[in-house]
């Protein structure tokens, strides 16, 4: 292939680009047509979200269309699965977001298109949605702060009483991603309970989420701290992570260990005495809210800024006796 | 000679243009179909707004790949541009906020691919250590310094990139590169220096080639091509992730070998990674249209890299 004729296709490609100015769609018949897109499409959270939307989308007679990424974070491809869905033409969307300020952008698309959106599990960031005018119907959403505070207090009172008065106890907290605020109310919430139990923070590091990540950092600062009575885990997949890496050090049922989403692992890991409490976030009933919230949106309800889904603490004797 | 070299064969075209052109198709049909009723309507995949987004999701990967190309046929590889990706969009974020100034901030972030570039190259000539353990390192460092400069989380920008840019930017970027690579790589002295240099490094010595220096440019090139795919990822998010570009240094090669590109360097054409990189971008566009989960994408995205250099491979076996 010459390069002229190389050239030429290149051109003939931008042209055919510009030819193809689409027709707009003919109304659908039927039910509505909504989007959910969410993210880690690999995390039973997530996968539970997913399934309590489309009960309850089938419950309403609503058409679910449903897209995720399986990473937590890839922020670009989570963006062009928005841009798929207003494509596709549907009329509401329901998201959650791999970035709480990332995510902004790629919405406002949908805003100057009238389609209402609804924001659940981690909350955009409002500074940038200011900044950009996005305006969301309605956030749905775990009282992150609230839960991190029931489990932390939860694993502070088990480690004073555990040591009685006179000794001072030592948690390490391993966060999720800095700046995503789900990650920044738990961490804000564990704090808040350290604190007011009296104990001290040892250590505090991110692991992003990652089980193995939680692992290295967790064996890293028990090495620095091999004092610590408890480790606090913004979510279950890090407290496996720590899980491994106290077991490594031959401490497994010595040091309390706490997480977040209760999953079955997680579950798991309490009915073997390796780990003692957790937040049930209700992943399930998130979803369903969404379906509901967005049909409201959609015949012009005003909606609250936030709509709770309400967490629970599961500890260790309610797992061992089959109550929760 | 690198006239014949540098230039994709017609039967290689031909494959890869009726690849695309199939699964652009068979998107269009599926498309067309409403599943719910099971009739027709106007294919959402033929809308405007579809096919610039369409566009626009490939030009990571177009840009990254033409600078991936001139590393390949010059006999080297280059694992170090995703994780650029994230470092040189994230300086630009953040110079830009702390200056005010968004052309300072470009100048920081083509500026860093440049010099990641320049280093890779220049460590991996001199010390004759392999281009693929050197970009390995670089890859790392680059995913370090991103997290350092963002400070371990996503940074919004305060310049935020219109829609107009947000969505023309990346297909005008990545455009503008591939017909700039093409040109350089057909058409320059230097361009016949790479075939040279990546067919027999030996014979272009003693030809009075400067065959460490051709080497070094085409990391130089393949930096600053990683530094432009961090302008496009701004445009396209206008968001400072340190966390971004993961994996895509492995989409970018993949393009280049499914556009004929030899990974064993001395023959290969941008044009060709053009059409890979499309087919891959529009098969991954395409499957996400259709809203097929991305376990299976993995698997038909995997297929079709593997099917396409299978069928190149029979045609010329023939």
């Amino acid at each position: 292939m010459k390069p002229s004729t190389s050239l030429a296709l290149i051109a003939a490609f931008a042209v055919a680009l510009t030819g193809c100015q689409g027709e707009p769609a003919p109304g659908t018949s039927g039910g509505r047509r909504i989007a959910l897109i969410y993210k880690a499409t690999t995390n039973p959270f997530f996968q539970a979200m997913e399934k309590g939307a489309r009960e309850k989308a089938k419950e309403l007679g609503v058409t679910l269309e449903v897209a995720g990424i399986p990473s937590e974070t890839d922020v670009d491809r989570q963006a062009n699965l928005v841009r798929n869905m207003l494509n596709r033409q549907v009329e509401a969307i329901i998201i959650a977001p791999a970035s709480s300020v990332g995510i902004v952008t790629p919405l406002l698309r949908a805003q100057e298109q009238k389609v209402p959106i609804i924001n659940i599990d981690n909350r955009i960031s409002k500074q940038e949605a200011a900044n950009q005018g996005l305006k969301v119907a309605t956030f749905i959403g775990p009282d992150n702060l609230e839960g991190a505070k029931k489990v932390g207090a939860y694993a502070c009172n088990l480690i004073k009483k555990k040591l009685g008065a006179g000794q001072k106890g030592r948690v390490l907290i391993l966060r999720g991603i800095d700046g995503v605020e789900n990650a920044e109310a738990r961490r804000a919430g564990f704090e808040a309970a350290v604190k007011e139990a009296g104990l001290e923070v040892a250590g505090s590091e991110s692991a992003h989420w990652h089980t193995d990540e939680a692992q290295r950092v967790t064996s890293a600062l028990l090495a620095a701290n091999p004092d610590v009575h408890g480790v606090l885990c913004a979510n279950d997949k890090m407290a496996l992570g720590a899980i491994a890496a106290v077991k490594a050090r031959g401490k497994i049922g010595q040091i309390i260990i706490v997480g977040y989403d209760n999953i079955d692992l997680a579950r798991q890991a309490m009915k073997r005495g390796n780990m003692h409490g957790t937040i049930e976030q209700n992943p399930a009933m998130m979803g369903a809210l969404g379906v509901e919230c967005v049909l409201k949106a959609l015949d012009g309800e005003t909606l609250p800024e936030v709509t709770p889904v309400p967490v629970e603490l599961i500890t260790i004797d309610d797992v061992k006796a089959g109550a929760k | 000679m690198g006239d014949l070299r540098s230039r994709i064969t017609l039967g290689r075209a031909l494959v890869l243009v009726v690849a695309l052109g199939a699964l652009f198709v068979l998107f269009t049909v599926l498309s067309a179909v409403d599943w719910r009723t099971g009739g027709l309507r106007w294919p959402f995949f033929l809308r405007w707004d579809n096919l610039v987004d369409l566009v626009g999701s490939c030009a990571i990967n177009l840009t990254l790949g033409v600078g991936m190309t001139f590393v390949i046929i010059g006999g080297g590889i280059d694992l170090s541009v995703g994780r650029l990706i994230a470092l040189t969009h994230v300086l630009l974020v953040v110079v830009a906020n702390a200056t005010g100034s968004f052309t300072v901030g470009l100048a920081a972030c083509l500026g860093c691919g440049l010099a990641a570039g320049l280093a890779s190259g220049a460590v991996s000539v001199r010390w004759r250590i392999p281009s693929f353990i050197v970009t390995l390192g670089m890859m790392m460092v680059a995913r370090g310094l991103a997290m350092v400069a963002a400070g371990g989380k996503s940074v919004g920008a305060d310049i935020d990139s219109p829609v107009v840019i947000q969505r023309f930017l990346p297909i005008v970027v990545s455009l503008a590169v591939v017909a700039v690579g093409h040109v350089i790589l057909t058409s320059t002295v230097f361009g016949r220096h790479v075939f040279a240099v990546g067919g027999s490094p030996e014979a272009a010595r003693l030809c009075g080639i400067r065959v460490g220096l051709v080497r070094v440019v085409t990391f130089l090139a393949s930096g600053l091509c990683a530094g432009l795919a961090g302008l496009v990822y701004w445009s396209r998010n206008s968001l400072g992730d340190p966390l971004a570009g993961d994996g895509l240094e492995l989409y970018a090669i993949a393009a280049v070998i499914v556009g004929g590109t030899s990974l064993s360097g001395g023959r290969g054409s941008v044009i060709g990674t053009f059409l890979g990189a499309l087919i891959m971008g529009v098969l991954q566009y395409g499957l996400d249209s259709m809203l097929v989960q991305p376990r299976w994408q993995w698997v038909i995205i995997g297929a079709v890299v593997i099917v396409t250099v299978l069928v190149d491979r029979l045609k010329r076996t023939e």
